[in-house]
């Protein structure tokens, strides 16, 4: 076996939906209840340790004329404060660490799922992107759900429920209020969609031109020479990937803010 | 078989070994998935809240704060650089208003001066012409008496030597009188 | 004798420190943001996500409905007619929201 065939073995021939297979590490959890410690679980302690050293780095020894590390650190708390300040007005400047954890845990567990896997590791090693499955970015979508709701009948009692009921004719009303409960109700859902579909679609891309280059480099002649097609496609994708990593996190947690901003100001229609 | 071909069919087999679906669709790993994430994610909004962001706020905090005090620090130098501008101006323009009524008093003080200077001395030079031409009067006066005696005295002598007879003085004086 | 052309100068170092006070560093990362322009999957995904959430969660209820008072297709069907008014609004919004809040350009995804 050439060395490209084993290239071949461990990465290609895997499958473009291997990359998404949950594999245990260890086990853990009742006999009723499977709690195992995965594959996910690993990449999302590895995000949170990430985005932990990171703000460790910047804030150990934090000074009035910042560093490097305390820079981008502050320039990233001043995005996150703007973002959110702008949503809500200042009203929900409270959820501003929610706000910011969600971005950093989103963007981190969104970029480190783009590198690139060591050839021949086990498979529980190889890299994961745990925003890429649905019950992850459901989960977090429902946090934010969750918290809009509460946080609305705290601050507004039934005046939250105003939201739902437009100035429109009355005959128009209880179909247009039905049609708003519903369109709030599918706020989460498509908010874990959208941040799940694009995972899917960027690493299923990445994955199915890596397929391509290097079945193409493990053909003959001249098909040897078409592989840097998808390969320089690849490039591409890659760096498109990096951006939609940044901007799927940015997107989650905008409209995160978008959506507390009904609960902590009354709806205007 | 070409291996792209192996590749798109060993793809659909690992779909197919895998349930018939997407891993993400695979309910079995839902409450591993959800218990690590609430856990691991619980723990990092922790340490966000209560470290990380508490520390990067506060030297945020502290740095605005510190800016803003100079800065106002400066802008209330600014201000007071301003107002002894100001100051300096007005004094300036007082001085120069002053200098310029005192030049102005000066002036007229001295034209007043020279007024009168020039009043006394031209009533010293019209005394002096007018005793000028008193003095003229009288001196033609003088004159002209002088020359009527000696006209007299001429007549007297021309007379005597013509007819040899003296004339009196009075018939003398008369007849030039007459002639004149 | 200093004259008033020699004063302007504190009038430049006010300009100078009006210019000196920070903006944010934030914004300037916010606008480097709004730059990037989206892509056509983004985009795709994006009108996707919105209009099938809405359609599956109506779906689903009226489903649910169905099955519990067995009229089958009736609220299914007036449930995926309702999700897609929902949905159709949801896309609306959602532009709407890219206009406005998501701010000056198509950042969304």
């Amino acid at each position: 076996m050439s060395a490209v065939d084993h290239l071949f073995a461990a990465t290609a021939f895997a499958g473009p939906m291997e990359q998404f297979e949950i594999v245990s590490i260890f086990p853990f959890g009742t006999e009723n209840i499977n709690l195992e410690f995965t594959n996910a679980s690993l990449w999302m302690l590895i995000s949170v340790l990430v985005a932990s050293a990171f703000m460790f780095a910047a804030t150990n020894k934090a000074q009035l004329v910042p560093g490097r590390m305390q820079s981008a650190a502050e320039m990233l708390y001043q995005f996150i404060a703007n973002m959110l300040r702008d949503a809500t007005g200042g009203e929900g400047m409270k959820f501003f660490p929610y706000i910011f954890t969600l971005f950093v845990f989103i963007f981190l567990c969104n970029l480190l799922g783009l590198l690139p896997t060591i050839p021949g590791v086990p498979h529980a090693l190889h890299v994961f992107t745990p925003t890429s499955h649905i019950i992850v970015t459901f989960a977090l979508a429902m946090v934010t759900f969750l918290l809009v709701i509460i946080t609305g009948f705290y601050k507004q009692g039934f005046g939250f429920l105003k939201m739902f009921v437009p100035t429109v004719p009355l005959w128009l009303l209880p179909l247009i209020t039905v049609i708003e409960v519903l369109s709030f109700l599918s706020r989460p859902i498509s908010l874990s969609i959208r941040l799940f579909a694009n995972m899917l679609a960027g690493h299923l891309i990445l994955k199915l031109f890596a397929g391509f280059v290097v079945g193409l480099l493990a053909a003959d002649g001249l098909f040897k020479a078409i592989a840097i097609i998808p390969l320089l496609g690849n490039v591409g994708v890659f760096m498109l990937e990096i951006l939609v990593a940044f901007l799927q996190a940015y997107v989650f947690a905008m409209l995160s803010c978008i959506y507390l901003n009904d609960a902590v100001n009354e709806a205007h229609h | 078989m070409t291996p792209v071909l192996l590749f798109l069919a060993s793809g659909a087999e690992a779909a197919e070994s895998s349930g018939g679906g997407l891993p993400q669709m695979d309910t079995s790993t839902y409450a591993s998935q959800l218990f690590w994430l609430a856990i691991l994610f619980a723990g990092l909004y922790w340490a966000m809240d209560r470290i990380f962001l508490k520390k990067l706020g506060g030297i945020i905090e502290e740095r605005r704060n510190r800016l803003a005090d100079d800065y106002d620090q400066a802008a209330e130098l600014k201000a007071q650089a301003q107002d002894a501008e100001k100051t300096y101006i007005q004094a300036l323009n007082d001085a120069r208003a002053k200098a310029s009524s005192i030049a102005a008093e000066t002036r007229t003080m001295l034209d007043k001066e020279i007024a009168a200077m020039q009043a006394e001395t031209d009533a010293k030079l019209s005394g002096r012409v007018q005793a000028a031409e008193a003095s003229i009067a009288e001196m033609q006066v003088r004159a002209t008496a002088k020359v009527k005696e000696a006209a007299v005295e001429t007549t007297q002598a021309l007379v005597e030597a013509l007819i040899d007879e003296k004339p009196t003085q009075d018939a003398v004086t008369a007849a030039i009188a007459a002639a004149t | 004798m200093p004259e008033k052309d020699d004063l302007p100068s504190i009038d430049e170092y006010g300009e100078r420190l009006d210019k000196a006070r920070p903006g944010s560093v934030a914004e300037q990362l916010q606008a480097r943001a709004a730059l990037n322009q989206s892509t056509a999957l983004g985009k795709g995904i994006r009108i996707a996500s919105e209009l099938l959430a809405a359609l599956l969660l109506a779906g689903a209820l009226g489903y649910g409905l169905d099955r519990l008072i067995g009229t089958l297709p009736l609220f299914m069907l007036i449930g995926l007619f309702l999700g897609f008014a929902a949905g159709i609004l949801n896309v609306h919004r959602a532009m709407n929201e890219t206009d406005a809040s998501l701010a000056e350009g198509g950042e969304e995804e």
